[in-house]
């Protein structure tokens, strides 16, 4: 009997102890505030431009959590931000509008950059130009040079267009690759063509790329990096200029780097339906466009 | 029974659950959220920097050991998040963005480019990639913060902590307009030449010694009490910087019994001076002006047989380089100057890379020992004393390098890596310098530069 008012009493107070508490009430504040930021004129055209038509976020002030902490750097200088952004949406956004129309884009095409004022320099002498995350995202380095690259006055690109391919959009069309290599894979087959030749991280130490079969020193570093320069040089230069790379390249170095267009070419039109050299044309007739100044680059007015 | 006990237990420790369970949810610390009192503490930090009707001035020490010394900044923050800011180093106020954050704690953020405030933040590469500034070699730049924690914010004094270095920053409000206050500043730097300084701390016998390149000052007390058992006397060295009126160390110094952290100059005896300290200061002999070096000049070398002319000494950034024009039409030659010497130097350094786009090879101006026939290429090289009259420059090995005489220079190929390719024995890097046979790369047996 002992037994069952002890159990009794244990019974009420795991009710009791249940029941207690119940008087809680939810806050209805929440204890996360956003920060409210006033918009500049700056920011309301990429709202316009980029936020609202694409879901694209351009992140031209510093923010610790999207830098890397081993490098040293610097911010990105407005005025130079203002010229990247329109630029980039004329150059690259634009183009994959006209080429492959606007749902392409706003479904594959990055959704945030992250401009810093300086290139990301590594203590062997190299420096990093851009990096993609994740298919989402592109770090874009070098932004406060903007203006030195379109005057023809920076690092020996004294053509304009070569500049702003070899230190932005190169690298954005580069970047993008990795972002639609990694949503559909290429062929392994591009990997065996030169497979052996691949050097990792110590590309920067050697040259005569060409007649290896491989665009650029940078393609050396792995097939990825191989993919990604081939399809970013090729839309960014002229039928000229690949002639004459396939013709320092000499027969056999010609005949890997065809072979790997190739197989670009057909990636691209089978996995995204985009003709490379319709691709190439457009980038090089904006480029024009843009290098003859029929561009507004810096007009923040929104249409 | 012990069942009993055991039974009685647990029922008293039963009955006494709904006790203890429902004394109410603990009562909060703080009656606000913790996103909450962070949103008021940055708008607060904010209201703050924004009220100052001055702005402020920032003493400002890059790199987490302050190797370099501090720096003067004057900021002015607006609501809209806009500061403008000047340095000491550049004549022109520049306007950026900041920003409040809370990233890691409440932080301030110089989130835009800032000519005038990231120059210590700026990273370049090797010689042919030089930063906005014109530098190179710097893939770390000067290890500058542009973030910081806010640890202090009041209307008197703001404290920050540098996020990368941790260093402590402080700001304190201008009673005057930026501009003036930054030109006391310079008007100071160009007055307070004197590197060397004795006299008293507290009335014992003491010496300071400012090295102004790198920004550090040495405070030794030098009286006989106050030697350690193996002789030595107590001996504090610190980063400091150039206020309005004298110097401030990066933090209070603590010697012998004696704390020192701001010292007064005194222009007209050469004094720098604090409640307990006073010091006199003097400068060594055959001490010059930066300007003094300035002009053209005749070179002397092959140990005197031969003459180069045209050479030009020409500023470059004050009281600290210069570039000598003339020695090679390709290049021109970066000299320093020692300011606590008063005195010219030129090092061993990296002068060209020949092909930029392939960045293979730089040409490297070794320092060379023409006698034993060595080179050294990362240490080295020739001192350079003017003499009274201001007209002629006598160099001299400057003992850098160490068991050999240094008494000229040799050009050569290094890789990017810096293993020696070979000499420069192609004749385009001297080409144009109808003085040097054709093919050679040295410039050995320096004896002087002789003012035209």
């Amino acid at each position: 009997m002992r037994k069952y008012i002890i159990l009794f009493i244990l019974a009420v107070s795991a009710s009791l102890l249940a029941s207690s508490c119940r008087t809680e009430t939810l806050n209805p504040e929440s204890i996360i505030k956003a920060e409210v930021k006033q918009k500049n004129d700056f920011d309301k055209w990429l709202d316009a431009n980029y936020l609202n038509p694409y879901n694209i976020s351009v992140k031209y002030r510093y923010e610790m959590d999207e830098s890397d902490y081993s490098y040293y750097t610097i911010p990105a200088d407005m005025e130079c931000s203002i010229i990247m952004a329109h630029l980039i949406k004329y150059l690259c956004i634009d183009t994959y509008d006209e080429v492959a129309g606007i749902e392409f884009t706003r479904e594959y095409f990055p959704k945030m950059f992250f401009y810093l004022g300086e290139w990301e320099y590594k203590n062997n002498g190299t420096y990093i130009l851009g990096t993609a995350e994740g298919g989402k995202k592109i770090y874009l380095t070098g932004v406060n040079y903007i203006k030195d690259v379109l005057n023809g006055n920076y690092q020996g690109y004294t053509v304009p267009a070569e500049g702003i391919n070899h230190f932005y959009v190169k690298t954005i069309h580069h970047e993008f690759t990795h972002i639609l290599n990694q949503l559909k894979e290429y062929p392994a087959d591009f990997k065996q063509i030169t497979a052996s030749d691949y050097v990792q991280d110590s590309w920067n130490e050697y040259s005569g790329n060409l007649p290896l079969g491989f665009i650029s020193s940078y393609a050396r570093a792995n097939d990825r990096e191989d993919f990604a320069e081939m399809m970013s040089l090729y839309v960014t230069h002229d039928q000229t200029w690949w002639d004459e790379q396939l013709a320092t390249a000499g027969k056999t170095g010609a005949g890997f780097i065809t072979s790997k267009l190739d197989i670009v070419r057909s990636y691209m039109n089978n996995s995204f339906g985009i003709d490379i050299d319709e691709l190439r044309s457009t980038v090089l007739r904006r480029q024009e466009e843009l290098i003859n100044g029929e561009v507004d680059l810096t007009s923040l007015d929104i249409i | 029974m012990k069942n009993n006990t055991l039974y009685r237990i647990l029922v008293a420790v039963c009955l006494m659950l709904p006790l203890v369970s429902c004394v109410r949810e603990e009562k909060d610390i703080f009656d606000k959220s913790a996103s909450e009192r962070m949103n008021e503490w940055l708008v607060s930090t904010q209201n703050v920097l924004t009220s100052a009707a001055n702005g402020w001035v920032m003493h400002y020490y890059p790199e987490g050991n302050q190797i370099y010394g501090g720096y003067i900044y004057t900021l002015v923050f607006t609501e809209d998040g806009e500061v403008t800011v000047r340095s000491e180093l550049f004549d022109d106020p520049y306007t950026s963005l900041y920003k409040m954050d809370n990233d890691d704690g409440p932080v301030l953020s110089f989130d835009t480019n800032n000519y005038a405030f990231h120059y210590f933040a700026t990273p370049s590469g090797g010689a042919s990639m030089p930063n906005q500034y014109g530098e190179s070699g710097r893939y770390q730049a000067y290890k500058g913060d542009f973030e910081f924690m806010v640890v202090k914010a009041e209307a008197d004094e703001v404290i920050l902590r540098g996020k990368r270095t941790s260093n402590l920053i402080h700001m304190y409000p201008l009673d005057e307009d930026p501009a003036t206050y930054m030109s006391k500043v310079i008007a100071l730097e160009d007055i307070l030449l004197v590197t060397s300084f004795e006299g008293t701390i507290g009335g014992d016998e003491a010496t300071l010694f400012l090295n102004p390149g790198n920004r550090q000052a040495t405070i030794t007390l030098t009286g006989e009490k106050y030697l350690d058992d193996e002789g030595e006397s107590p001996s504090e060295t610190v980063a400091f910087l150039y206020t309005e009126s004298g110097i401030r160390f990066y933090k209070p110094v603590e010697i012998g019994p004696y704390t020192l952290e701001i010292l007064e100059f005194e222009p007209t005896e050469k004094k720098l001076i604090s409640s307990e300290a006073d010091l006199v200061g003097s400068l060594p002999e055959g001490w010059h002006f930066y300007n003094d070096f300035v002009g053209n000049y005749t070179l002397t070398y092959n140990d005197g047989d031969a003459t180069m002319t045209g050479i030009e000494i020409v500023a470059d950034v004050k009281n600290k380089s210069y570039k000598i024009k003339g020695m090679n039409p390709l290049f021109d030659v970066v000299a320093t100057y020692d300011q606590g010497m008063g005195q010219i130097e030129v090092q061993a350094q990296y002068v060209a890379e020949p092909d930029v786009t392939e960045n293979t090879y730089r040409v490297m101006m070794a320092a060379w020992d023409s006698d034993k026939g060595y080179v050294n290429y990362t240490t080295g090289g020739l001192y350079g004393m003017l003499n009274e009259e201001g007209n002629t420059i006598t160099w001299s090995n400057n003992k850098k390098f160490s068991g050999y005489v240094v008494d000229g220079f040799l050009l050569y190929y290094f890789t990017t890596t810096g293993t020696r390719v070979g000499s420069t024995s192609d004749p385009w890097i001297w080409s144009g310098r109808e003085s040097l046979a054709s093919g050679k790369n040295q410039l050995w047996g320096w004896t002087t530069f002789t003012r035209n």
